[in-house]
């Protein structure tokens, strides 16, 4: 293989990389929001992200006949409108369920509840897997359109050779995925809502104190977490197929990506997200199919071992 | 002594995982009024404070918050009423910046009289105004704690409850911010509930005390009075 | 009849219940349930051992129970290896692995520690995804099957089944009766508590991986003979993981039987459930599992046999399993007497000691020493860094700058157990009981660093109760005693350790005059015995009657040490905690220098 051709496959890689990475970082800050506020680690992330999926798939299915339905953006369009679904979904989840182990009633349980939270959202993660299977059926399914199979050609840009092709689908995919992080950040940042929030998961009590309902702060930041990562699965719905136990596959990429970035922080995740999406693309040039994701396991071992905080974490937050 | 009676306190009992730390607390505290209390460590001060927010729920007793039943109500709704908690130890949020904090006082005043407020934060510590976009986190104790006052006043409150200021500062900056304190107290006629260790300072400021010592109000008064008695300096110091 | 001896009965009457069983059932459907149960408990089992006792959850057990099954497997077809030899051979394997995970993820904690251990699992998954081993089919052996562990009935695999149960059992219930599951215990109750009365908090975790590993490699390496197959996804998957978890919180965490309830009750019903409704419905196994997960925490965290154990017999000894008081009543005091030391004169000795937390001073330029046998009063204002000196002193922080040498030795940098062998003990200022142990099992977990074996163990925990007063109280729950009794605890399980010096963090804080008043007592009979003891308070009042000398600190630096006498009236000290303007104000004597304020 000569350098021309292995240029042209590292560019395309990356390219992949930065599409992908769009969409991971987006999962990722949803996984980050939750821990981030509440403290709680969500193992029922994953699942959460295949409800996505199937929300925008079976929506496309029954809405999709209509004919004035039937433009390409109309995916992407589902994709987006899963967000507010399943944070609706979420909110009534931590009502009814997560609210009874986290939050001032749990720090009496044992070790803080944590022990609590970890083993609930394990049961919860088992039932959508499992409920899933049995409602949506074994048989992947996928949500495309003519966008998924269309590319810009990039190039050529030596002689006539090196040209990269950027999928388009994936292309809308990730500008959406960064349009709805930086719309989330100016949420957290600018809006009374998203301050009253950092406000809740810096000092609860002190929160208290000002007037904020922590824990409806918490049932929102809960919502919004599933939410958003909801809207990362519809994305990644139009780009590949899948199956009910699909959320166990991407829930180490997402816990790689938050961990990368520092738990807690929005823009670690995003970043983290990019880099795991990257790292994953450019490593199918030397490796094989499998071993991609043993990738970002090692990456994610060797995080946790050598610096759990990442990059944008802080050291106390370790313990 | 003003009539208006703004917060009641009737034989509050009050305390964590079952072990009362207050045991039948009475006071009272008049609109506009500056009113201490001081006591030893252990004395149950802080645990006084956070029944009135909500963060402790007494087993026994009343609290009236302008006639109002405050133990009916929920935590989080309390400072809408007019109530207003300077935590011991600031507690500011370390990552949001000083205009946010402050912001987040007046998560419970609409957005005109917050623009006001704000001004009126700025004017008496100017610090603030100065280093708005800083993050809370990085300033020093006495700056946090002007910070924690400020955000406390964005409330608009009619009282504003002060726990421990002057803990971990040095004496000079202490004694600013009590200056401040009073000033603020004159000019507007806040009402002021302030618990502190150091006595010398809590009784110089107030207009009337408590002592508290082990759950129980061992003493009540003015400061000319109390000062003289030697019970205070034998709940502190043994003898 | 000890708790070991009572379990070894119970579980050979198990043993011959369930083989009886075994022959009377004679559909094979219900025969494989009945292999399948046992090598699930004892998945529980293992799980149970590490994660239940040290309170370190463990989402990757699947890790262990995957590496047993293929070792197994790999070992039959490409060696040519038999089971028999096989399966020990991945147990020891296993439980060397487990050593390996340990090292380097025991230093995280709560959630970081909970995600290193899903990956495990999931990474191994896909390795061996990508070496091909999809589907591995362990061969049906024609000539002399039996010396491949392969049988025409059923029934000897159920008895071998029945016999890894036995197994893991035995080894529970010897470990949980030493001071093995009582160290796994205290650590999981309160970590900082066990580091400070002398448990290696690290050593006995690893210890309890590695075992719990090799168990679950035991399990894994069987349950390929049996079901003849190994795919990564049945043995590395996550639902594995799960399930161990499931079958030791819905039976019971921390317990011997507990796992065991929990894996006959779920696993058949998962198994039926499946065979009967697995084609109209698939993945409700999943679903079961995942109900039942959510129920437990919802309502019953603990497990069903803590509900049960409680209604039955509350506050046994979990160590002497003894059905009367546990308590040594030949236990004599004179027990944890303390010699007059060669190096008479100073036991403790601080000099310039700082430590910063961020930007406060929280001790500064501190240096002081403390006379053996000396009763010693620390005093200050709050905030003025005395729980600081205590944490640094018994090695919980490490100071920035200074030394610390106890009884001639420098114990800057040693760990808090370190220090506790060598004969520094301490209380805590906010009480951390062992919540579910009883008094007596509290303190007996204080006595293991210097004591031989459980007797003695129970020896010198009884002479400590004497000491402090509460015989009476020896077989209560810890969570059930009042606020000055659970302080009197705190203290009998410092003693219990033979300390030579005793740090005692604010003992009498909140306390009634009379409660302080027996409180002091104690802690003057502690002094008979030799032992030195520093106290911090903030009640000057009770403090003035007891100690021999204060040192007073304020802002983290050394104002003043004497008599109290002197320092009570000393003007330094009344301004340190009322105030500069009290003596202006209150017209009091001043000695010395015009007020200018």
């Amino acid at each position: 293989m000569d350098a021309l051709q292995t240029l042209e496959n590292v560019l395309q890689s990356l390219v992949a990389g930065l599409q992908m990475g769009a969409m991971y970082g987006l999962m990722c800050v949803g996984l980050t929001i939750i821990f981030g506020v509440m403290r709680v680690i969500n193992f029922a992330q994953g699942e959460f992200m295949m409800l996505g999926m199937y929300f925008t798939y079976f929506c496309f299915s029954w809405l999709g006949a209509y004919a004035f339905l039937d433009g390409v953006w109309f995916p992407f369009v589902l994709a987006l409108l899963a967000g507010p679904a399943l944070f609706l979904l979420g909110m009534i989840l931590h009502r009814l369920l997560i609210h009874t182990v986290t939050g001032r009633k749990a720090s009496q349980l044992e070790a803080g509840g944590h022990y609590a939270q970890l083993v609930l959202t394990l049961g919860i993660a088992l039932v959508l897997q499992n409920g899933g299977l049995f409602i949506f059926g074994s048989t992947p399914v996928s949500v495309s359109n003519e966008l998924s199979y269309s590319a810009w050609e990039w190039g050529p840009m030596v002689g006539d050779r090196v040209s990269v092709f950027v999928n388009q689908a994936q292309t809308i995919s990730a500008i959406l995925a960064l349009a709805v992080v930086i719309g989330f950040g100016l949420l957290m940042g600018k809006t009374r809502l998203g301050k009253s929030l950092r406000a809740a998961s810096d000092n609860p009590d002190a929160a208290t104190y000002m007037g904020i309902n922590v824990d409806r702060a918490h049932r929102i930041a809960f919502g919004l977490g599933i939410g958003i990562t909801a809207i990362g699965g519809g994305l990644m719905a139009t780009n590949a197929s899948f199956q009910p136990y699909i959320g166990t596959e991407y829930v180490i990429i997402m816990y790689a990506g938050v961990v990368l970035g520092g738990l807690g922080s929005v823009r670690g995740a995003f970043l983290g997200g990019m880099i795991i999406g990257i790292l994953q693309q450019v490593s199918a040039i030397i490796l094989p199919n499998q071993l991609q994701n043993t990738v970002i396991f090692v990456c994610f071992l060797a995080i946790i071992l050598l610096r759990p905080q990442g990059i944008f974490g802080q050291r106390d937050r370790v313990a | 002594m003003t009539t208006d009676t703004l917060l009641e306190i009737s034989n509050l009992d009050a305390g964590y995982g079952g072990v009362d730390v207050l045991r039948s607390i009475s006071l009272a505290v008049y609109a506009g009024e500056f009113v201490s209390v001081v006591g030893p460590n252990g004395a149950g001060k802080s645990t006084l404070f956070k029944t009135i927010s909500g963060l402790v729920t007494p087993s026994a007793g009343s609290i009236h918050f302008k006639g109002q039943d405050l133990l009916a109500i929920e935590a989080s709704r309390r400072p809408h009423l007019g109530i207003a908690h300077v935590p011991e130890g600031r507690q500011v949020f370390p990552s949001l910046t000083i205009l946010e904090n402050l912001e987040m006082g007046s998560y419970v005043t609409d957005r005109r009289a917050s623009a006001d407020l704000l001004e009126k934060v700025y004017h008496w510590f100017p610090k603030l105004r100065e280093r708005h976009g800083q993050l809370a986190g990085t300033l020093s104790g006495g700056e946090q704690q002007m910070l924690a006052i400020g955000r406390g006043l964005m409330a608009d409150p009619a009282i504003l409850m002060l726990d421990e200021p002057s803990m971990g500062l040095a004496p000079a900056i202490a004694d600013e911010i009590f200056e401040r304190l009073l000033e603020i107290h004159r000019e507007n006629s806040l009402g002021i509930i302030l618990v502190e260790q150091r006595v010398a300072e809590a009784l110089h400021f107030a207009r009337r005390a408590y002592v508290l010592e082990a759950g129980q109000i061992i003493l009540s008064g003015a400061p000319a009075d109390l000062q003289d008695d030697d019970r205070i300096r034998q709940a502190y110091l043994g003898m | 009849m000890s708790g070991g001896t009572r379990d070894l009965i119970h579980i050979g009457l198990f043993a011959v219940v369930y083989m009886v069983l075994a022959f009377l059932v004679s559909n094979s459907y219900y025969q494989l349930i009945m292999t399948i149960v046992p090598v699930w408990a004892v998945m529980g089992l293992s799980w149970n051992l590490f994660s239940g006792y040290s309170g370190l959850i463990s989402f990757g057990h699947a890790a262990f129970f995957g590496l047993g099954a293929y070792l197994v497997a790999l070992c039959m077809i490409v060696w040519e290896l038999n089971p028999w030899i096989t399966i020990p051979l991945a147990t020891v394997a296993c439980g060397a692995a487990g050593l390996l995970v340990g090292l380097p993820t025991f230093r995280l904690r709560g959630h970081y520690f909970a995600l290193a251990m899903l990956a495990y699992p999931l990474a191994l998954l896909y390795i061996f995804e990508w070496l091909g081993y999809q589907e591995v089919a362990l061969p049906r052996k024609e000539v002399a099957p039996v010396l491949y562990m392969q049988f025409e009935s059923q029934v000897p695999y159920i008895a071998l089944a029945l016999l890894l149960l036995v197994i893991a059992l035995v080894v529970t219930s010897r470990l949980i009766h030493c001071r093995f599951g009582m160290s796994l215990l205290a650590i999981k109750l309160d970590e900082d508590a066990a580091e400070a009365v002398g448990i290696n908090t690290l050593a006995w975790k690893l210890s309890a991986i590695m075992i719990s590993a090799a168990l679950a490699g035991a399990a894994g390496g069987f349950y390929a003979v049996v079901l003849l197959v190994v795919t990564p996804l049945a043995v590395f998957g996550m639902l594995v993981s799960a399930q161990a978890l499931i079958f030791a919180m819905f039976g019971g965490v921390g317990t011997l039987w507990g796992p065991v309830l929990g894996a006959f009750i779920l696993v058949p019903l998962s198994e039926i459930l499946y065979a009967r409704y697995a084609a109209d419905f698939p993945g409700i196994q999943g679903v079961i599992y995942g109900i039942a997960i959510i129920a437990v925490i919802l309502f019953a965290p603990q497990g069903i046999f803590w509900k049960l154990q409680v209604l039955l017999k509350p506050g046994r000894s979990l160590v002497l399993g003894a059905t009367a008081s546990g308590m040594n009543d030949r236990a004599d005091v004179g027990l944890l007497k303390v010699d007059a030391v060669p190096e008479a004169g100073v036991i403790l000795e601080a000099a310039g000691l700082s430590k910063a937390f961020g930007g406060l001073q929280a001790t500064n330029n501190l240096g002081f020493q403390v006379k053996t046998g000396e009763l010693l009063g620390i005093i200050g204002p709050n905030g003025a860094g005395k729980t600081t000196l205590f944490n640094l002193l018994n090695g919980f922080i490490r100071p920035d700058s200074g030394s610390i040498t106890f009884r001639g030795n420098a114990i800057v940098g040693k760990k808090p157990n370190r220090i506790c062998a060598m004969g520094m003990a301490r209380t805590f200022q906010v009480a951390r009981p062992f919540t579910q142990l009883s008094v007596l099992d509290n303190v007996i977990v204080g006595a293991y660093v210097h004591s031989r074996g459980n007797d003695e163990a129970a020896l010198h925990a009884s002479a400590a109760i004497k000491l402090v007063g509460l015989e009476r109280q020896c077989d209560l729950p810890a969570v059930n005693l009042t606020n000055k009794e659970l302080r009197l605890m705190e203290l009998a399980r410092a003693l219990a350790s033979k300390p030579y010096l005793v740090l005692v963090d604010e003992i009498l804080a909140g306390l009634d005059p009379d409660a302080m008043k027996e409180m002091l007592v104690v802690l003057r009979k502690v002094q008979d015995l030799g032992i030195t003891v520093v106290i911090i308070e903030h009640s000057m009042q009770a403090m003035v009657q007891l100690v021999d000398r204060f040192i007073v600190l304020d802002h983290g630096a050394l104002l003043t040490e004497g008599e109290p006498d002197s320092i009570v009236r000393d003007p330094q000290v009344i301004e340190a905690y009322l105030g500069k303007k009290w003596l202006a104000d209150s017209g009091h004597e001043q000695t010395g220098v015009a007020d200018d304020n």
